[in-house]
């Protein structure tokens, strides 16, 4: 069954059937054809890799597609260039500069275009969802009971109504931007024939410690296709971050031992002085990015 | 328990029990039998009013294929007067002076109020056809005389009677931003008030399908899947 199909005709009786859907966009997904996911890591990370986790994902997608209708209307002013021309004056001939208006353009026209988008609901965290293709792929009606008994199954963050909402402004975008440099420009579009189809297709998300570097890898759990390799720099920077506190908070219990020891006035304030500063540095070192 | 989003439902006509044929991503469903066509909100089918246009047009020896468009009758009401001058209208409306008339002074009166009959084309379009004069815009601008024929095979209607609404709004809405900057901004009101879908008999020609009652062309290749659609409306031929 294809996305956006309203019915479907028996393959045995011929007869034809209506597709109704009882809440929002219709929702398929495809059976994972990948057994061994260690295998495949082992043949990217090689043999010595170390595969901390595998998990296998049902992390949705949704196709949307619509038409867009309506009208748009813009001026392009366009740029004033002096181009060299000469004149004839009898005796000999003089060059002389004439402005010529270029890239002017003024367009009025009706549109009515097709138009598709992939909508990647899981876009604040990454496990290359975007990179997942439905072309040769079998997809059945989704069934919670069959999904779950080969994996984790996100939710939808929102209601496939409001990624209806999303893609209809992304598309209208599209045909607006091509007339961004326009300096006048009035439209009137819609979006119509609006469908969504929720895909589920199974990935397998991996952290993997291979030459003494963090990774983190997904692949398309139905044709193998990689999706994401991230090299986890964080751990490293933050180790490195946390190994500089720890010298600091010592600079600062230091400076708290000098202080209780030292009798001068002077050498309390610097010792409050160094104490002060590192606590800054480690507040820079700590906060300073954010 | 397996919770499916997806209900399948037997496509049979709710009047006459006569299985209906139908594209996979037809919207209203036509009964060939008693004529009636119906839209499936949820799980309920609505009836919608469908006439089978008798060709006006020389059609000996040519093989039919009945293509639908929304017939809609709308009150339109305009609050402000404007001043319209008809030289102003773009030239695919000033070739008709019945309806270029009626266009000035619907702007050039105050609380304008007047009905106008949309053709839209309820068949599935591709990008190819934003390139040619469309028949649903031809027959807005000069309504043809219908008469009704026997019901007919007819499949393809891919835009519900909503979608059909807002085409018909920026077909009225295009001819306004084509005439004259002052009305760009006019508030104009459309009243929805009747619908049904005229199956307009179309023939092949060469690249064509021609409409057999004014005889305006489209390309076959603006058309969605025409092939599809004339294996399936070809089979009883």
């Amino acid at each position: 069954m294809a996305e956006g199909y309203t019915n479907t005709r028996c393959r045995f009786c011929d007869s034809v059937f209506l597709i109704t859907k009882r809440i929002g966009a219709p929702r398929v997904f495809a059976r994972p054809k990948i057994d061994n996911p260690k295998k495949v890591l082992m043949g990217v990370f090689g043999r010595n890799a170390e595969i901390i986790d595998v998990d296998l994902l049902f992390i949705p997608f949704i196709k949307t597609g619509a038409e867009v209708i309506g009208w748009i209307k813009g001026y392009k002013k366009g740029r004033v260039v002096k181009e060299p021309d000469y004149t004839d004056s009898g005796k000999n001939f003089d060059t002389i500069s004439i402005p010529h208006i270029i890239g002017a353009e003024r367009i009025k026209k009706r549109i009515r275009r097709i138009l598709e988008v992939k909508l990647d609901p899981s876009e604040f965290y990454r496990y290359g969802i975007k990179r997942v293709s439905t072309e040769g792929k079998k997809f059945e009606v989704y069934d919670d009971e069959i999904v779950h008994r080969y994996g984790d199954v996100f939710d939808l963050p929102l209601p496939a109504k409001e990624y209806l909402e999303k893609a209809s402004r992304m598309l209208i975008g599209e045909i607006i931007r091509d007339y961004s440099d326009f300096d006048e420009f009035e439209h009137y579009l819609k979006t119509i024939k609006k469908k969504a189809t929720i895909y589920y297709n199974p990935i397998f998300f991996a952290r993997i410690k291979a030459g003494g570097e963090n990774y983190t890898y997904s692949f398309d759990a139905v044709d193998g296709k990689p999706l994401l390799r991230d090299k986890d720099k964080r751990r490293k920077d933050s180790t490195k971050v946390f190994l500089g506190l720890d010298a600091l908070y010592g600079v600062i219990g230091l400076c708290g031992i000098i202080c209780s020891f030292v009798t001068s006035f002077l050498g309390k304030v610097v010792g409050f002085i160094a104490a002060l500063f590192s606590a800054f540095t480690v507040w820079i070192l700590q906060y300073g990015n954010k | 328990m397996g919770i499916s989003d997806i209900k399948l439902i037997p496509l049979r006509c709710p009047e006459c029990g006569t299985d209906i044929e139908s594209e996979e991503d037809d919207v209203v469903h036509f009964c060939s039998n008693c004529g009636l066509g119906f839209e499936v909100v949820l799980d309920k089918f609505e009836k919608i009013d469908v006439v089978f246009v008798k060709p006006q047009t020389e059609v000996k020896n040519k093989i039919l294929y009945y293509l639908p468009m929304w017939q809609i009758s709308t009150n339109i009401y305009i609050e402000k007067k404007y001043n319209v001058d008809i030289t102003q209208l773009p030239p695919e409306i000033l070739i008709d002076e019945r309806f270029s008339r009626f266009f000035v002074e619907l702007f050039n009166k105050e609380k304008a109020k007047d009905r106008m009959i949309f053709f839209v084309p309820a068949f599935g379009v591709t990008n190819r056809y934003q390139l040619m004069d469309e028949p649903g815009f031809k027959f807005t601008i000069e309504p043809p005389e219908l008469e009704s024929d026997s019901p007919k095979d007819m499949v393809g209607a891919q835009y519900s009677l909503e979608d059909a609404e807002e085409i018909a709004k920026i077909m009225f809405l295009s001819i306004q931003s084509n005439t004259s900057a002052s009305i760009m901004d006019a508030d104009i009101v459309f009243d929805f008030r009747k619908a049904r879908i005229v199956g307009i008999p179309f023939y092949e020609e060469e690249a064509m399908l021609v409409d057999a009652i004014k005889g305006y062309r489209i390309f076959k290749d603006a058309l969605s899947e025409w092939e599809k659609i004339k294996s399936q409306l070809g089979k009883n031929k």
